[in-house]
């Protein structure tokens, strides 16, 4: 089942044209790559596929399981079961982590017509998944993302993709500020939630990502589009020898 | 129970000079420095005809002989410590209502709460002079809550002196249960001396009155004495909400810590003033001072002074001051995990009022910033469901 068409997608922040034609399709059980040098429209595509109110989509569409949401919100969209876990996780004081988590798998649950989960319950699925991810009780008493080391935020955005349980989930530069052990946690936390029914779309510099979330499809962007697409070979070559071959081809 | 202590002879013959009557007071204006953000004679109308009245209810049994009326020998103390030449001073002076005196002996050390009550019916100008006097060594908890009504003016002065060793928890609440006040307007002047090893936390609320102002000017007078402050005002409407607050580090080895933060709604004005004075003599101090202000409303305003006066070497003093509304980013966050944009603004209007919760460890004071809080979003929820 497709569940992400992205189609001829144009978008801009204030003047600067940043996506030039994006297209991509992502089926159900697929994971696919991004790779791309800086500047090349990554994190904005990532933006833009999750609502941020600041790009401007002038041409094309995206469409999540077949209904477009181009003029979604994004608690709509992520509602409609798209996810993305953020190159920079926000920090919010005030909010701790556990009644943030409380307040975003209700949420969900009642736009799925699920009945909202209370007290006890609701704690023990936190907490299950939580040590899943080598995420401390400790940690979800403190404030969102604040004074979190590198690893421990992206590891609290695996978790809430966990809880969340999304068709398609964008990765925006998940290994960026992790060392070789938390990659591997963060890694493997991602694989788990990997099944038939779900699309990912995994955006990154580096080759390292990849060796603990295999894709099936690896795109090369520059300059707001996608300029060569392949298998997981393709970011080994990358890895090799660097964007400025495909620059040059093109 | 109502309080019956009339004003003694000494505090009356003391304020004598200073009567006025009220058509004849002239309120701060914008020409006084400290006034400028909130210039008195723009509020109060000296058409208005009040009668000079106030009472208030206590939960003390003064069986235990702490309330007292204002004798002459603290008179003589008074003098020469406070009523300097202000211009409130006076107008507060210039027809006082009640007067009494809090007076906490050697070694007290409550076993409950001291509260007190003021409700200011309409037409009415509650005046008022209260000293809060400890002996050494004492510890004890009082909060003065105030409500106004439509066309009321209250200004009460509360005066502290407290001894070495002691540790006094103090709360002062502007609270209003009446959404629709015309003309009704809060000054209360708070000054105070603290001793050695002595220390006064405080917490101050204020909202729901037209124009409220807390001027509060404390003085660290001798060595390890401390004094932290925890301000929050909320404004709607057109409200003009003021937290003045001034600490003169003259002793050494003394600290303070002033947090004040204000969140304002529609068109409403929130002024913090703030003041570390260091003296010469007052070396190892350790002073800080920090104000936020939060903006739900493009019309909301909000002017911050933060200052410090520094005359000695060898000190730690901070002092910052943040205005904004509620962060973009923030917002998106909340949003990209399906939580809906009204909901995302109410958790983060929370989380902007729980930061300074966590701030207060003392349960006597958290409880009043928790009521005030909690009493504000009430307010906020029914008029967004509205």
């Amino acid at each position: 089942m497709n569940l992400l068409n992205i189609d001829n997608l144009h978008a801009s922040i204030g003047d600067e044209k940043i996506l030039n034609g994006f297209s991509l399709k992502i089926n159900s059980g697929e994971t696919h790559a991004i790779m791309g040098p800086n500047g090349s429209g990554k994190s904005t595509l990532s933006y833009v596929l999750s609502g941020k109110d600041d790009y401007n989509v002038t041409q094309g569409n995206i469409l999540l399981k077949n209904e477009n949401i181009i003029e979604l919100s994004a608690d709509e969209r992520s509602k409609l079961g798209l996810f993305l876990a953020f190159q920079y996780p926000i920090e919010l004081p005030g909010v701790t982590g556990m009644t943030f988590l409380r307040t975003i798998i209700n949420s969900s649950r009642v736009a799925k017509g699920l009945p909202e989960l209370e007290g006890i319950e609701l704690v023990k699925i936190i907490r299950e998944k939580a040590t899943e991810l080598n995420i401390s009780q400790d940690m979800l008493k403190r404030f969102v993302n604040v004074g979190f080391s590198g690893g421990e935020k992206k590891r609290f955005e695996i978790l809430q993709m966990s809880l969340l349980d999304p068709s398609i989930a964008v990765l925006d530069e998940t290994d960026s500020g992790l060392d070789v052990d938390a990659l591997r946690t963060v890694g493997s936390g991602v694989t788990n939630l990997k099944n038939k029914d779900k699309g990912m779309l995994v955006i990154t510099h580096y080759q390292r990502l990849l060796d603990h979330i295999v894709p099936d499809f690896v795109h090369i962007m520059v300059k707001g589009k996608i300029l060569e697409s392949g298998g997981p070979d393709l970011a080994k070559i990358v890895e090799k020898e660097g964007y400025k071959r495909f620059i040059d081809a093109n | 129970m109502l309080i019956n202590i009339k004003s003694s002879n000494s505090i009356l013959d003391f304020c004598l000079p200073y009567k006025k009557s009220f058509s004849d007071l002239v309120w701060p204006n914008s020409k006084i420095e400290t006034w400028k953000m909130t210039p008195l004679n723009k509020f109060i109308n000296n058409k208005n005809n009040y009668k000079v009245e106030s009472y208030y209810k206590t939960n003390v049994d003064n069986k235990v002989n702490i309330l007292k009326e204002i004798d002459a020998n603290n008179i003589q103390f008074l003098k020469s410590n406070f009523f300097k030449n202000s211009k409130m001073t006076d107008i507060i002076l210039s027809n006082i209502s009640s007067s009494f005196e809090v007076f906490l002996p050697d070694n007290f050390s409550s076993n409950y709460d001291i509260n007190f009550s003021s409700i200011v019916e309409s037409d009415i100008w509650a005046s008022s002079v209260i000293v809060i006097k400890t002996g050494k060594n004492v510890k004890a908890n009082i909060k003065f809550d105030y409500s106004l009504t439509s066309n009321s003016l209250c200004t009460p002065l509360i005066l502290f002196d407290i001894d070495d060793g002691s540790n006094l928890s103090f709360g002062l609440n502007v609270i209003n249960k009446d959404n629709s006040l015309k003309d009704a307007n809060f000054i209360s002047l708070i000054e105070g001396n603290i001793n050695k090893h002595s220390n006064i936390d405080m917490v101050v609320t204020q909202q729901g009155v037209n124009m409220s102002r807390s001027d509060i000017n404390m003085n660290l007078k001798n060595d390890f004495s401390s004094y932290n402050l925890t301000g929050i005002y909320f404004g709607r409407d057109k409200h003009h909400q003021d937290i003045t607050a001034c600490v003169n580090h003259l002793a050494q080895n003394t600290s303070s810590n002033q947090i004040v933060r204000g969140i304002l709604d529609d068109s409403s004005v929130g002024v913090y003033q703030g003041g570390i004075k260091v003296a010469p003599k007052a070396q190892k101090t350790d002073g800080k001072q920090m104000s936020r202000a939060l903006l739900l409303s493009k019309l909301a305003e909000s002017n911050s002074k933060p200052e410090l006066e520094i005359f000695a070497d060898d000190v730690t003093c901070a002092h910052g001051a943040t205005i904004g509304e509620l962060d973009k980013d923030q917002f998106f966050y909340l949003l990209s995990r399906g939580i809906s944009y009204n909901e995302a603004r109410d958790i983060l209007i929370k989380a902007y009022l729980s930061e300074i919760l966590s701030e207060v460890q003392n349960e006597f004071l958290y409880d009043q910033l928790d009521y005030a809080i909690n009493f504000w979003l009430d307010e906020f929820y029914s008029k967004v469901a509205a």
